[in-house]
This record gives C-alpha cells, sequence and structure tokens, in this order.
C-alpha cells in the first residue's frame, strides 16, 4: 500500500465509529506506541538541538519549491495541455514533444543538464557575468527550481490535455449556445471545469513533486534531505535523521493532501 | 391589427397572431455532412407568439434543423434571420460557408435560449450560478440584478430551494428545469428545445412538460422539437413533420393529427401512438 493511500482522508460522510472501529484504533496506538517509545529511549538525538534552525531553513526550502514549481509549472501545463487539444497543429507538435521529453528523461538527469550544462555556460558569456542577474544565476537554487518547474509542467501538460479533452462536448456546447466568445468560454466554462476534472490527479502528481525535491540535494542546494545528509557528515549518526524526515516528509504530505481533499470537496463535480 | 387576407404568409400555416412581427425566419435551409445531406431545403416562419412543433422520426433532421437556427451548425446554403435580422455568412478559403462576423452570431445567441436533450447544466457550478453564469459574463447584467431574476425563476420552476446545489445532485427532471431556467434567465426573444423529455424516466417527463406548458401558455415564442405528440398537439400553433431532411407536411396541430394528408405522417402517428 502507498503512502498517498494510507494518507487519504476520511470521506466526510463516514459512520459514527462503532466498536470495532475503536478497537482497530487502540490497535494501531499499541503498536505506535511500540515504536516511538524505543525510538525515543533507544536512539541518539542529542545532535538535534544544534540542527533544529537548518532543519526549518531545509523545511522551508523543500515546501517552496514544491509549491512554487507546481504552481508555475501548471501554469505552463494549461497551454501545453490545451493546444494539445485545440491546435495549431505545429504548436500541439511541440507541446507534445515537450511532454514526451520530460516523461521520458529521469528528473535527476534534466536537474544535472542544467545545473552542469546551462549553469556552466552562463559563466563564459560576459554579458551575463556582466548583467544584474548573475547575482541569480551563479547560486543552485534557480536550476533547482527551473528543472522542477519544468517537470512539473511536462507531467501535468499530459494530464491537463486529457482534462480538456474529456470535458463533456454538450457542455462547451452550451455556453456557444448561450453567445459566449471563445474566450469566455475557455475562461469560465472549459478551465474551471478542466481544472476541477484534473484536481485529484493534481493532487496525486503535487505529492510526488514534494518527494522529487530531495533531488536538488545533488546540486548544493540544502533542502531537508540535504540536512540529513549534512548531520551524517558532521556526526556520523546515520538513521536518527533520515527517520525525522521521513515523519518531515509524511507531515508535509498530509498537509497537502487535506489542502486538496479540501479543495475537492468545495466543487462536487461528480456525485459521492 | 389588420384583417387583410394577404397579411398572412402563405407559407406560414398557423399563428398565433397573423401579423405579429417574425420572431425566426429560415429560408431554404440546407445542411450537409461531408456527403450526407441532412437539411434539404427547410423553411419555416415562427412570429412572435408562435408555439412551433418540429416532429418526425430519429434521423430526419429535427435536431440539426433547430442547431442551425443558433449555428451550432453552419448550415451549407440558405438563409437564418433572427427578430428581422439576418446572420451574414460568408465563404472561407476552401469555399466552406462561415459567419462573416462571428460577433454577430454571438449576440444573435443571446436572443435564442437553447434547451438541450441532455440538459448541458455546467457541473461545476450551483443551479444559481448556471443561471447567472451567461446574464453576469455574457450580457454584463449587474450582478444582484441576475441574482434577483434567477431566484424567480428557479421559485417558477419549483426549485428555489436548490439553488446552491451542484447539478450532479438533481434528478433528470430537476437538471431539465434548471437548464429552462438558465434559458430563460438570459431573457430570450425565442426559446428552442432539442427533445427536452427525452433523456428523461417517464415518470420525469410530466413535470418539465408543465413547465414548457407554462411558457406556451403565456405566449412566449418557442420552437419545440419533441417526440411528445400529445403535447405538440396540445401546445403547438404550428407543426412541421420532417422527413429526411424535407418538410413533409406542416400545417395546424389540429388538422395534422386528425387527417394526415401524407401516408408517411400517418405511418408516423401510428408508431407513436
Ligand atoms: N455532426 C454530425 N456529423 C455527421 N453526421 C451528423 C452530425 N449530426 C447529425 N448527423 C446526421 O444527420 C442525420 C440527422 O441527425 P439529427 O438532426 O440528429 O436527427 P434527429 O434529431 O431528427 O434525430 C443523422 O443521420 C445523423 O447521423
Ligand atoms: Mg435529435
Amino acid at each position: 500500500m502507498s503512502l498517498d493511500t494510507v494518507l487519504t482522508p476520511p470521506s466526510p460522510n463516514l459512520p459514527a465509529p462503532d466498536r470495532s472501529v475503536l478497537f482497530r484504533r487502540l490497535v494501531f496506538a499499541a503498536i505506535g506506541l511500540a515504536i516511538v517509545v524505543p525510538v525515543v529511549l533507544l536512539m541518539r538525538w542529542d545532535w538535534l538541538p544544534d540542527y533544529l534552525e537548518l532543519f526549518a531553513q531545509g523545511i522551508w526550502t523543500s515546501i517552496w519549491l514544491t509549491l512554487v514549481s507546481a504552481g508555475v509549472g501548471l501554469m505552463l501545463a494549461i497551454p501545453i495541455g490545451l493546444v494539445q487539444v485545440t491546435g495549431p497543429a505545429p504548436l500541439a507538435l511541440v507541446a507534445k514533444g515537450f511532454c514526451t521529453v520530460i516523461r521520458g528523461t529521469p528528473l535527476l538527469l534534466q536537474m544535472w543538464l542544467l545545473y552542469y550544462g546551462l549553469g556552466s555556460l552562463f559563466p563564459e558569456i560576459p554579458w551575463i557575468r556582466e548583467s544584474f542577474a548573475w547575482e541569480i544565476l551563479r547560486q543552485a537554487w534557480p536550476y533547482a527550481l527551473l528543472s522542477l518547474t519544468l517537470s512539473y509542467a511536462g507531467y501535468e501538460g499530459e494530464v491537463m490535455r486529457g482534462a480538456f479533452a474529456s470535458v463533456p462536448r454538450g457542455e462547451l456546447e452550451a455556453g456557444r449556445a448561450f453567445g459566449m466568445s471563445p474566450f469566455t468560454l475557455l475562461r469560465r466554462i472549459w478551465l474551471p471545469r478542466a481544472l476541477f476534472q484534473a484536481l485529484p490527479t493534481l493532487a496525486g502528481e503535487t505529492v510526488l513533486q514534494l518527494k522529487s525535491t530531495p533531488l536538488v540535494a545533488t546540486i548544493t542546494v540544502i533542502d531537508v534531505y540535504a540536512v540529513a545528509s549534512r548531520i551524517r557528515q558532521d556526526t556520523y549518526v546515520v538513521y536518527e535523521p533520515l527517520l525525522l524526515i521521513a515523519v518531515l516528509y509524511m507531515i508535509m504530505t498530509l498537509i497537502l493532501v487535506r489542502a486538496f481533499a479540501w479543495l475537492e470537496a468545495r466543487v462536487p463535480v461528480k456525485r459521492g | 391589427m389588420t384583417m387583410v387576407e394577404t397579411a398572412v404568409a402563405p407559407d406560414m400555416p398557423g399563428s398565433a397572431i397573423p401579423d405579429a412581427p417574425v420572431a425566426v425566419e429560415v429560408r431554404d435551409l440546407h445542411k450537409s455532412f461531408g456527403q450526407l445531406d441532412v437539411i434539404k431545403g427547410v423553411s419555416m416562419t415562427a412570429r412572435e407568439g408562435d408555439v412551433v412543433s418540429i416532429i418526425g422520426s430519429s434521423g430526419s433532421g429535427k435536431s440539426t434543423f433547430l442547431r442551425c437556427i443558433n449555428l451550432l451548425e453552419i448550415p451549407t446554403s440558405g438563409r437564418v434571420s433572427v427578430g428581422g435580422e439576418e446572420i451574414r455568412m460568408k465563404r472561407d478559403r476552401h469555399g466552406q460557408p462561415v459567419p462573416a462576423d462571428w460577433r454577430q452570431v454571438e449576440r444573435i445567441r443571446t436572443s435564442l435560449g437553447m434547451v438541450f436533450q441532455s440538459f448541458n447544466l455546467w457541473s461545476h457550478l450551483t443551479v444559481l450560478q448556471n443561471l447567472i453564469e451567461v446574464p453576469v459574463h455574457v450580457l454584463k447584467t449587474p450582478r444582484a440584478e441576475a441574482i434577483e431574476r434567477a431566484e424567480a425563476l428557479l421559485a417558477r420552476v419549483g426549485l428555489a430551494d436548490k439553488r446552491h446545489v451542484y447539478p450532479a445532485f438533481l434528478s433528470g427532471g430537476q437538471q431539465q428545469r434548471a437548464a429552462i431556467a438558465r434559458a430563460l434567465a438570459i431573457q430570450p426573444k425565442v426559446m428552442l428545445f432539442d427533445e427536452p423529455t427525452s433523456a428523461l424516466d417517464p415518470e420525469l417527463v410530466g413535470e418539465v412538460l408543465k413547465v414548457i406548458r407554462d411558457l406556451a401558455d403565456e405566449r412566449r415564442t418557442m420552437i419545440l422539437v419533441t417526440h411528445e405528440m400529445k403535447f405538440a398537439r396540445e401546445v403547438s400553433d404550428q407543426v412541421i413533420f420532417l422527413h429526411k431532411g424535407l418538410v413533409e407536411e406542416e400545417g395546424h396541430p389540429g388538422e395534422m393529427f386528425r387527417n394526415p394528408r401524407s401516408e408517411r405522417l400517418r405511418q408516423f402517428l401510428a408508431s407513436t401512438q
């Protein structure tokens, strides 16, 4: 069973917990305690106070990389998906090609190509070195953010293509029949309808995006995962930091899943 | 009102008010899909206050004809006028007919309230939002005014308590009544119905027909494609029987249903008993 299914929120109209549910919860609580108590008592946590600030920074980095790359990635995914449904054919081909390349290659590879390829090209170009952008381009995070964004755009471009295509013809036709211009139809009916349709998929994909962020540690960005690596190097403590970040990722995932579930519940396009 | 005989156009067999202004006029309409000729020269005049029913067997071209009126299908040839304004057409590079001005088409469409067989409510909007969508975002009616009118319409079709419900949670009959209210909310000159009860469970047909009958009683101009022969007979001023893309027979419902002149209409009426 994957993490995502474990973390799926209970449906709102769940019956009140009866005795068997109560019993099951007690069992889970007991198992949880059986894990947590030895972890706290038997393992080494003395390093923790020294790294709290770094952890806070790492968590923040993981979160904003996830949210910004998903947000901007979705903005790109919308036109990428749309032109594949509406044409024109040359644009559709470009969009299709982009999705195919992004989905066909590892994110790690894309990140390294950008960072070690593009990133090592820029210093060779004098006018870039001299421009104000250099302060940003010489850092690692722009390449991390860019590769995560393009990756999200590639996967979600495909999702949005499917979502646009699956909006019932009749609902679009109704918009046209009542005098909507093509742009109004897109803005008021087609796009929102497609987004709500895609929401469950986007929820899962955004969780995956969060869990792709540790790759940025390979290009020197300090996210949560990089903090754990740093602690290992500094203190030779291996398991405890990893356990801690596992819990941190689960909490962040839980929050994401809940946020999407809240969004989905707001507009029940489908029944039940 | 003059009683001069010539005021009644000869091609207009039944009209509630014979010299009322023409609401929709269709002249010699043709429509083909590729090689398939679906409408082969059909004319129709609906005057203000008229209820025109279009009947015919499945595949005879009823929907296509209706959809040509608001340009959901682009006629291959022929003329369509709404409220005296003819929809201007031109030919594109490939010689295909296209509207000369889509803005004109969009404007004319806002005076035609379409009701679909499959309701086609916008499922990401509540019932009330469905009703104010076009008034607010196309017609630029002030929101408060649109809401006020929408609530009155919902009360009228018996859905006042459903205004904040999403379409997925309504029965077919409720969805179709909401769809009729949505069409009325644009304050159309003419209502177009394409088999509004064909997708409904039999026990839900009555509630929808009742709403349409009310509209007929208040002398709304309506063009109605239907399989409900008894209903068509009761509410129509004019009935058009389409067969294979041509008008096989047309006239007053009473006469047409009592003694059909053509063998085809006789057979059709017998088959729908
Ligand atoms: N978009 C379309 N493309 C091709 N053929 C069509 C299309 N729409 C309708 N037709 C054909 O036109 C004929 C008439 O269809 P329609 O107007 O829906 O008939 P009715 O509403 O009387 O049942 C049918 O043979 C149908 O298959
Ligand atoms: Mg039809």
